[in-house]
């Protein structure tokens, strides 16, 4: 502490002590009721120092806060593992004091994202992300630097997806019995609402792979009567994928619509005769790749087969 | 300074929904949420609302993490259990309904 | 007379659409979570 009476100024330096915060002890609503509607479930240890400066105009705080392996829940996500130093300035407002540095362990969004970090700013008007990615299925999403506003109201975030493996992104589901090589790329708009996160129209692209989906439901799908599963079982053994395009759309922890669309060829499908394959799927994200599994019971609804019939009466006008 | 580890002043919020329920302020939704049933809301209940249903929504997330459901799935299935469950003269508010008293 | 030429069709894919709605079977299971909640945390309901 040192204080100049003469000129009025001074300043202080505050150790508060590491407070450990843990489910069914003690929360920040104990603390301070009103923060129970904002953030719960908090775990982790946090610390702070805190430089407080008067004389000559408002108190000025410059607050150094640590978290050890903190997480919380919020409306939008629950995050886990935080750890890393913040520098503060403030308050009226609360800056940072230049680009902070953040480890996020976990965040349960829809699929858990594992392994984040984030380089951000805050500014009296925006929370700048500087730098965020996550490893991710054998590739990485990050996000593209933005400047996202404080003030309510929707804000959208692009991530960028690189070099997703299709075989690990089918790992997520229960019973993967989907292994491909082929890696997919792309951007998923999303956009941080009142009503929560979703993902608007991300889309994907890959080439060249190859796919074999090896569950039983599949063998006992092929040589089914419906030719439609047949051909799909049969093709979906030994796929040769040649272009590959994923859509993705809906909110995180609903129900979302994803689009599948192969073109490629089976060695088992008339010997390599040139397909399309569209799946359209909807449910929970962690359960999407697990559509393999349904995809020949009675979870398909509609089976199209717009040319198999034509290809079929080809094949009967072509001399034997 | 060991770190500060107070026990939780639980039974003080706790009684808050139990009597705002009887009293009428306070319903059970079908998503799963409690809500406030008269449109102005004293800021007391409004912070008991808000903090009862992020608690609910952190238990709901863990649930649908764990089964691999989507979280809109585990509310509305909560939704349906407690309003079920709730004693006749609980307001409650059915799918595309407003406020209704239980029978 | 003429020859005429037939440009031939690039073969036409055989195009397969299927739609999946993954209902998932966990209800049972969350039903369950669920009362084994409302048992460990009547405070919240």
């Amino acid at each position: 502490l040192s204080h100049d009476p003469a000129a009025g100024r001074g300043t202080a330096l505050v150790r508060l002590p590491a407070i450990t915060w843990a489910r069914e002890r003690l929360q920040p609503a104990d603390l301070v009721p009103a923060a129970g509607g904002i953030v719960t479930g908090v775990t982790g240890q946090t610390a702070a120092t805190a430089t407080i400066r008067w004389g000559g105009g408002p108190l000025r705080l410059r607050l150094v806060a640590s978290l050890a392996n903190a997480g919380f829940t919020a409306e939008a996500a629950t995050v886990s593992g935080l750890t890393g130093q913040m520098v503060l300035t403030g308050p009226d407002p609360w800056v940072t004091d230049g680009p902070q540095t953040l480890e996020i362990g976990r965040i349960e969004a829809g699929l858990p994202l594992t392994d984040g970090r984030m380089t951000a700013i805050l500014t009296p008007t925006t929370f700048d992300v500087v730098n965020a990615e996550w490893p991710f299925a054998g590739g990485r999403l990050s996000v593209e630097p933005v400047r996202v506003p404080l003030s309510a109201g929707d804000r959208r975030v692009i991530l960028r997806a690189e070099n997703l493996e299709l075989g690990l992104l089918a790992a997520f589901a229960d019973e993967p019995a989907l292994n491909a090589d082929g890696r997919i790329s792309g951007f998923v708009p999303v956009v941080l609402g009142e009503e929560g996160i979703r993902i608007d129209h991300a889309e994907f692209t890959g080439q060249a792979g190859r796919l074999s989906w090896a569950s039983d439901t599949a063998e006992a799908a092929a040589g089914s009567a419906s030719e439609g599963a047949d051909l799909l079982a049969r093709a979906l053994e030994d796929f040769r994928m040649r272009h590959l395009r994923l859509t993705l759309d809906g909110p995180l922890e609903g129900e979302l619509t994803a689009g599948l669309s192969l073109a490629g060829s089976s060695p088992a499908v008339y010997d390599g005769y040139p397909m399309e394959i569209n799946l359209d799927v909807r449910g929970p994200l962690a359960q999407l790749l697990s559509v393999e599994g349904r995809l020949f019971d009675s979870g398909a609804e509609g089976f199209g087969q717009s040319l198999v019939k034509e290809q079929s009466r080809m094949k009967s006008r072509s001399p034997e | 300074v060991p770190p500060l580890a107070l026990p939780r002043a639980a039974m003080a919020q706790e009684a808050g929904l139990d009597a705002l329920k009887a009293q009428g302020l306070v319903g059970e939704r079908f998503d799963g949420y409690v809500g406030a049933v008269k449109s102005q809301t004293d800021a007391a209940t409004q912070q008991v609302i808000d903090r009862i249903n992020l608690q609910r929504k952190d238990r709901y997330r863990a649930i649908a993490a764990k089964r691999g459901a989507s979280l809109s799935a585990v509310e509305r299935i909560a939704g349906a259990q407690v309003i079920e469950r709730a004693p006749s003269g609980t307001w409650v508010m059915p799918e595309g309904s407003g406020w209704v008293q239980k029978p | 007379c003429q020859p005429t030429v037939r440009v031939e069709a690039p073969e036409k894919p055989i195009v397969i659409n299927v739609n999946v709605k993954i209902e998932h079977e966990v209800r049972v299971r969350v039903e369950k979570d669920i009362e084994d909640l409302l048992a460990e945390e009547p405070e919240l309901f």
